[in-house]
């Protein structure tokens, strides 16, 4: 039915004709429009929220998993496995997830009609198309790799020099993915997001962390052995989330008052549960036990699980909180006023 | 072909009629930016150009809703409404009064719908005007998001973002929008935005000579850094009375920077994993 959007619903202050708090007007009452929305709520709902997850993962995979081969050697060749085999299970259902939250999805090839790096979400689709190859290039790869002894030395080589030189573009192109969804969030005028310088970086550290989390789970459950890869992979782990949560301070000390939805809304308990609690204080606690054996495979396990939700649920959260965001008008008024 | 003759696509392709997408005229060198100037100083709420754009945009009615604060029932601009009176009563203080505009696309100078738009379906076409072509646009929302007035909305009936084309179709044709035509008051002027420009400022300082030292002018100049609005407003009281931003951002701005620190951030973080799988310890050896 047409007009049965989120914000036409009216709100309990609408009719009450709550005001904001500084502008007062011309007879010293409050400047407002009834509590009528002044601005429209994002049409995004879970498929973004889960391809904000899922891409960002894949991002952080890769750039691992390349890293490892490039400067860790035949040690750490596992986690180049691992990485690539995640970054293609999580690229797969991105673009199907992007198609089905179009309006017009026989559309979606409209994305790539031109070529306007200006647009985030048109950098973003040709960004995402050149990495779902260079997976599938890195793929391929591991799986002639993998067949070595039934092939002709040459076609490995040839896989292994591609995915090489493939770094040199690979790699930035893979940052891309992992913050672009940020920063196309920043370039909207929803309050809670409009503007933000933090929430790239911040979608860039949770993808490393994710991917790393992720690579740490598959090697658990694949093999019970100590490892050096391992090792490294919780330094990065670690520092990965360290930085994520000096990310998430900065962006929710920079939004002010803005942040309301995100820290107190529906969606707080995404936020301190989800991401703060379960995304960094219990992975980071459960790695300091001092536990050994079989109990601490198991508990590394559930660590990084837990650092995966906490990755979905920020997105989650950062996502959802910006419709009740725009839908407040209160929160547009103050974020345009003037500086 | 048969396709077009299956009752069940026929009724889909329908659901917003379709329009014809007009071709620039050659030469559109010479055509001035067209716009609107809306004057809400003689604005008397009736309501007229709410009407006249639903009928000759043929936009489906947006139900009877009441919303018991105000004559204003329409409550805000959507894919469906692309003129919208704003009706504030303001009881109290020296006097009690009416405030009415009506409200539409800014069609903005710099215009951050057209900015954020991926497919390239909103463009500017010959008259200046900010245009969502319905052949192009696949419903990805961001221009929704991107807009700081709430303007656009998309449609359930067809998945596409809707709004004011400033009568697109009529110009071409040499007519004016529909809803400047069947505004009583000239409330809503239709012209050339230098010359519009020109005509507030001389009706702004009549007004002031009159004694309403009230009135000033939304958008003919820049808002505090957001580029200049080609349908602008002649206001009585602050902008937020009219659900209006003060200074509205302008969100694709400052997008270099961002990009810059998150690829920072990024490379920071690379640089420390590969120095974390260079110095590990290789016990397994």
């Amino acid at each position: 039915m047409p007009g049965d959007t989120d914000n036409r619903r009216q709100s309990p202050d609408e009719q009450a004709g709550k005001g904001g708090k500084n502008s007062a007007d011309s007879s010293g009452q409050e400047a407002s429009y009834y509590d009528v929305p002044m601005l429209k709520p994002p049409v995004w709902q879970w498929e973004i929220a889960t391809y904000f997850f899922l891409g960002g993962l894949a991002s952080g995979a890769y750039i691992l998993g390349r890293l490892a081969e490039r400067f860790g050697g035949e040690d750490y060749r596992e986690i180049t496995r691992a990485g690539t085999a995640i970054a293609a299970v999580a690229a797969i259902p991105c673009s199907p997830l992007l198609i089905k939250d179009l309006g017009d999805p026989k559309r979606f090839h409209h994305m790539l009609r031109v070529f306007k790096p200006k647009s985030p979400m048109n950098l973003g689709s040709w960004v995402l198309t050149a990495c779902s190859a260079l997976i599938g290039l890195a793929t391929v790869r591991e799986v002639l790799d993998s067949k070595q002894e039934d092939l002709p030395t040459e076609a490995v080589r040839v896989a292994d020099g591609a995915i090489n030189i493939s770094d040199i573009v690979g790699l930035p192109l893979m940052l891309l993915l992992g913050s672009y969804t940020g920063i196309l969030l920043s370039a909207t005028a929803t309050p809670v997001w409009s503007r933000n310088r933090w929430l790239g970086p911040l979608f860039i550290s949770s993808a490393m962390s994710t991917g790393a989390a992720a690579i740490s789970l598959a090697l658990e459950a694949t093999s019970e052995a100590k490892s050096p890869a391992k090792d490294a992979l919780q330094k990065v782990e670690t520092t990965a989330r360290v930085v994520e949560g000096a990310m998430l301070s900065g962006y929710l000390v920079s939004c002010g008052e803005l942040n309301e939805p995100l820290t107190k809304g529906k969606f707080a308990p995404h936020l301190w549960g989800g991401t703060v609690g379960g995304g960094f204080m219990l992975p980071e606690l459960l790695e300091r036990l001092p536990v050994g054996g079989k109990v601490r495979r198991w508990i590394k396990i559930i660590a990084d699980m837990s650092t995966l939700l906490g990755g979905l649920a920020l997105r989650w959260s950062i996502l959802f909180a910006g419709h009740d965001s725009a839908n407040d008008p209160e929160a547009a008024r103050q974020a345009s006023r003037p500086k | 072909m048969i396709l077009q003759q299956l009752p069940v696509l026929n009724e889909l392709s329908n659901a917003f009629p379709p329009r014809q997408t007009p071709v620039p005229s050659p030469g559109s060198d010479t055509q001035p930016l067209m716009g609107f100037f809306t004057d809400t100083s003689v604005c008397i709420g009736c309501k007229a150009c709410e009407v006249a754009c639903k009928q000759w945009n043929q936009l489906p009615s947006d139900g009877f809703n009441f919303t018991g604060h105000s004559y204003d029932n329409t409550r805000m601009l959507s894919e469906t409404t692309w003129r919208h009176v704003a009706f504030k009563e303001k009881i109290g203080g020296e006097k009690s009064r009416w405030l009415m505009m009506s409200d539409v696309c800014k069609h903005c100078e710099d215009a951050p719908c057209q900015q954020s738009c991926p497919t390239g379906s909103i463009i500017y076409n010959e008259f200046g005007d900010v245009y969502v072509q319905p052949d192009i646009c696949n419903g990805c929302g961001y221009c929704i998001s991107a807009c700081p007035f709430g303007v656009l909305g998309r449609s359930p009936e067809d998945g596409r973002a809707h709004k004011c084309t400033l009568c697109y179709d009529r110009q071409t044709d040499g007519m004016q929008p529909a809803c400047a035509k069947s505004c009583p008051t000239a409330s809503i002027q239709f012209g050339p935005v230098e010359e519009l420009r020109e005509k507030a400022k001389q009706r702004v300082e009549t007004l002031h000579a009159q004694g309403n030292t009230q009135a000033y002018l939304y958008g003919a100049d820049s808002l505090d850094g957001y580029g200049r609005l080609n349908s602008f407003f002649l206001l009585e009281d602050h902008p937020n009375e009219y659900n209006l931003p003060e200074a509205p951002p302008q969100p694709l701005h400052g997008q270099e920077t961002r990009y810059a620190l998150s690829l920072l951030t990024g490379l920071v973080l690379m640089l420390l994993s590969a120095l974390f799988f260079s110095k590990g310890d290789n016990y397994a050896r």
